[in-house]
């Protein structure tokens, strides 16, 4: 999964950050009202939206007839369900794309890049015992803090700066960070493999030989559009959101 | 920033956008002028002559060298908010109004910080236990007077003015304006700068709260304190009750570590060291209203006894809770190309080292980082600065030096018990400041001048001046209730009998009939009774040294003569002579035992005396300055530079 979207999103590493992420939202809003025209009965609709309208315009026209405002109304409401039933189909399709779309985002666009001026913290995971063998030089980046050992339990924490993007220590089979290039997935821990890992933890590496799981607080990054600071998430949101409403209109999809 | 990063950016963001109105519009109509003040507080010319006299100081020799150097006249009393409101308005104190670090209101006795105020809202709406502000309300500023460069913005001349001392809240915006709020800038408890301290240490648990507070906290077998960190109050809430977040922290004794986590942040900080910038978030409304805040953990000790400081929490600059400058993106546009930084005021932890929270080397790694802050916003400032005025304030001299005079004053009781090896602090702080002076003059040109002035210098303080007490012992002041004389705010008085009290640091106070709330002196008699004063502080002697603690008592309306004074000004400004100050003990209306005693903080030098000892530095790069210049004179000298063409001059 990740080697497919490092493909897919090849044409916007080269973009300043912010920019990437406001393209690939637009084109993934796009996308995503072109799988609901696919996958929606647009017919159904489109003439449940005009019963919806006529009843609403009667309901304007017989306001004087209670009975009938309350009829209509009736039929409205039992409409807006059959509606949000049509919605559900096409939605549920959408939503996994979506999810791994922005999983995939935010193991991208979500984090700073290592580097010396921005020290995080790790927290190993050990599965059945601490290792002997205490943390040396690391391959890469900078160990800042001692290593503290959480007393009764299997857990170690360090604080660390990278170097040209990634922190490593191959005695321990730990990496984290990223090339450094725009749009490429920064590695933020260890888990054990598996579909949902996959999915929708791509920041997430294959744990090493004895290790749980390794988790890292790496300084988190706000892009500044219009004068305000966004995360990640608000730009694709918003943006993704935005083109999807556009894409409706060019391409008369029926919402 | 580059040039070419900078226009990119500009094209991203309209916050650029305005700044590049600011900094790079066209000169058309302007003179094009560039003019870097560099503002560095306390930095004094004995010492700056030495300095430059060891080859310290290379670059501001080179620039004396191809301008001016002279003595510039500070303010009366010589105080940091007194010298820079001087020169802001260029007035003198009956015009801008602040006389002091602390004002008291007569009506009520009560002390308060001379520069800013938070005002309640007029009206709130209350609704069960919330109390939702209406109108009114705010911030604000108590300096007066008109601003030097309201002249140039007016002209359309561009005013950069960085960590600006005695100007928070900020200005309105002016699209020829950049502001960056400096000394008065409080922390987000609404204090100068308020510590916490975690410890398991029974010895290091105080009542003091001077400076900041310490919280007991207990390892229960398992390693992990559990730390309540306090937040400003919340005045949404009834009661106002103070927000609080709390943090774990995990100590490893092997590895002398502890592990912060913080909400979903983590930390790992061994002994001796600092962590980068935290950020806390206080919900004053659920998530509707946050109150957020930075602060920095040190860890000094984790074994036998954890001990763990954080910093006094800091108005975060790139989500103030309190305006910081103006326009608002500005604090957030500097964070983001500089990184965190200080926002307080007073960044330098002095209180921290006076309460033994710190020893020297604690405190010099702390003031070390507020100067490299300091170093990268003066880059990126400078990096983007094209035309008109960029003033930029450096604090580390001054309450460096304060922290560090006993080190080179064998006179110091403390010079004793003060490492040698700290005798080299102050030059070294002073070598700093000249590495900034280089980076500036690296853009001088034919249409760019320098100044790097001062407010004031400095002198030793070496013994301490019980005012009151004095007053007491003169039977200018009655002490009814003996047993209180060291409680603040004058609760050992009994005013019916007292005819003057001291208050801050150089203020002297009548306790007139109809303007204190139990003044006894009627004002006929008042000029007698300050004549009378000042014959006795000015012939006060030192039992010890023999010397005259007290050079001269200055009686306000002699002073300035033809001003009205606000109801909030002193009487009188006790000028201290060399090697004295008031005690801490007088500034907030305290009578300890003993007249003058010998000064046992580690803030062991002082400019809060006579202002003819301690007058500021002038260093220009043009060979033509004012005669026996002072400071009320540098705002309009720096009008005149940069509006030479229009005729300003």
């Amino acid at each position: 999964m990740n080697a497919l979207f490092d493909l897919l999103l090849k044409p916007f590493q080269s973009l300043n950050p912010v920019w990437g992420l406001m393209w690939i939202s637009a084109l993934t809003g796009i996308l995503m009202i072109l799988v609901f025209k696919k996958t929606s009965n647009q017919q159904a609709i489109s003439r449940l939206r005009k019963k919806m309208g006529s009843r609403a315009l009667g309901m304007l026209l017989f306001l004087e007839s209670p009975p009938t405002v309350l009829k209509l109304a009736f039929g409205l409401i039992t409409d807006n369900f059959i509606y949000l039933w049509h919605l559900l189909k096409p939605m549920l399709i959408i939503t996994i794309p979506f999810v791994i779309i922005a999983s995939q985002l935010d193991a991208r666009y979500s984090r700073k890049h290592l580097s010396a001026d921005n020290p995080s913290t790790a927290t190993v995971f050990w599965e059945n015992s601490i290792p002997a063998e205490e943390f040396g030089k690391p391959e890469a980046g900078i160990l800042i803090s001692p290593v503290v050992t959480i007393a009764d339990s299997l857990e170690q924490s360090f604080s660390f700066t990278g170097s040209n993007g990634v922190f490593v220590y191959d005695a321990m089979g730990i990496r984290l960070g990223s090339s450094g290039s725009s749009g490429s997935i920064l590695v933020r821990g260890a888990e054990k493999s598996g579909i949902i890992q996959a999915l929708f933890r791509p920041w997430n590496a294959e744990s090493p030989p004895g290790v749980l799981k390794i988790h890292s607080h790496i300084q988190g990054i706000h892009y500044i559009i219009l004068g305000g600071r966004w995360s990640w998430f608000a730009v694709f949101l918003v943006f993704s959101s935005l083109w999807a409403i556009l894409g409706a209109v060019v391409f008369k999809v029926k919402v | 920033m580059k040039r070419r990063d900078f226009l990119k950016k500009a094209i991203l963001t309209p916050a650029a956008l305005a700044a590049l109105s600011v900094g790079c519009g066209k000169t058309t109509g302007r003179s094009g002028k560039r003019l870097i003040v560099l503002g560095v507080d306390g930095m004094d010319p004995n010492l700056l002559e030495s300095f430059i006299e060891r080859g310290l100081m290379p670059n501001t020799k080179r620039l004396m060298e191809m301008g001016s150097f002279s003595r510039l006249g500070t303010s009366n009393p010589p105080q940091s908010p007194v010298a820079w409101s001087n020169f802001i308005t260029g007035a003198p104190p009956p015009v801008h109004g602040i006389f002091d670090f602390i004002h008291r209101d007569p009506a009520t006795m009560l002390p308060y910080l001379s520069t800013s105020e938070v005002s309640p809202p007029d009206s709130t709406l209350n609704l069960g236990k919330l109390r939702l502000p209406v109108s009114g309300g705010g911030v604000n500023l108590l300096r007066r007077g008109t601003p030097f460069w309201n002249t140039l913005m007016d002209k359309g001349i561009p005013v950069t003015m960085v960590k600006l001392p005695v100007d928070f809240p900020p200005p309105a915006a002016n699209k020829n304006g950049l502001f960056l709020s400096g000394l008065g800038t409080p922390d987000i408890r609404g204090s100068q700068g308020s510590f916490t301290f975690f410890t398991d240490d029974p010895r290091s648990i105080s009542d003091n709260t001077g400076g900041g507070v310490v919280i007991p906290v207990r390892d229960y077998g398992d390693g992990c304190y559990t730390c309540r960190v306090d937040g400003p109050e919340n005045s949404l809430i009834e009661g106002s009750p103070t927000m609080s977040v709390e943090i774990k922290a995990w100590a490893d004794r092997n590895s002398r570590a502890v592990r912060i986590d913080m909400g979903n942040d983590s930390i790992v900080i061994g002994e001796k060291q600092w962590s980068p910038w935290m950020r806390f978030s206080f919900p004053a409304l659920g998530p509707l209203s946050t109150v957020h805040a930075i602060g920095r953990f040190y860890l000094k000790e984790v074994t036998p006894k954890l001990k763990l400081y954080l910093s006094p929490l800091n108005i975060d600059p790139e989500n103030p809770a309190l305006p910081i400058s103006s326009p608002d993106w500005y604090s957030r546009d500097l964070a983001e190309e500089a990184g965190l930084f200080y926002t307080q005021g007073f960044p330098e932890d002095t209180k921290a080292l006076s309460r033994g929270i710190f020893d020297d080397d604690d405190y010099l790694s702390q003031a070390d980082i507020v100067l490299e802050e300091r170093m990268s916003l003066f880059h990126s400032v400078l990096s983007r600065y094209r035309e008109g005025l960029l003033f930029f304030y450096f604090t580390s001299l001054d309450l460096n030096v304060h922290m560090f005079y006993r080190s080179m004053d064998p006179a110091s009781p403390l010079y004793g018990t003060t490492d040698p090896g700290f005798s080299g602090v102050i030059a070294n702080f002073y070598s700093r400041i000249d590495i900034a002076v280089g980076e500036a003059m690296e853009l001088l040109d034919d249409r760019t001048e320098i100044i790097l002035l001062s407010d004031h210098g400095f002198a030793p303080f070496r013994r301490s001046f019980n005012l009151n007490s004095f007053l007491a012992a003169e039977g200018f002041a009655d002490i009814s209730s003996p047993y209180e004389r060291n409680r603040d705010m004058y609760a050992c008085l009994d005013w019916s009998k007292t005819g003057a009290y001291g208050l801050g640091l150089n203020g002297l106070y009548i306790n007139q009939a109809g303007r204190e709330k139990d003044g006894v002196v009627a004002i006929a008699d008042k000029k007698n009774l300050m004549e009378n004063l000042k014959a006795s502080l000015e012939g006060a002697v030192d039992p010890l040294t023999g010397n005259r603690p007290v050079k001269n008592l200055f009686i306000l309306e002699d002073l300035y003569p033809g001003f009205e004074m606000p109801p909030w000004a002193p009487d009188m400004l006790v000028g201290y002579s060399h090697g004295y100050r008031a005690s801490w003990e007088t500034t907030l209306g305290a009578f300890p035992e003993g007249v003058i005693t010998d000064n046992m903080d580690p803030w062991s030098g002082t400019h809060c005396i006579s202002p003819d000892i301690c007058p500021g530095s002038l260093v220009t790069s043009m060979k033509t300055i004012p005669v026996n210049p002072t400071l009320t004179e540098m705002g309009s000298l720096i009008n005149a530079i940069l509006t030479e063409e229009d005729g300003g001059s």
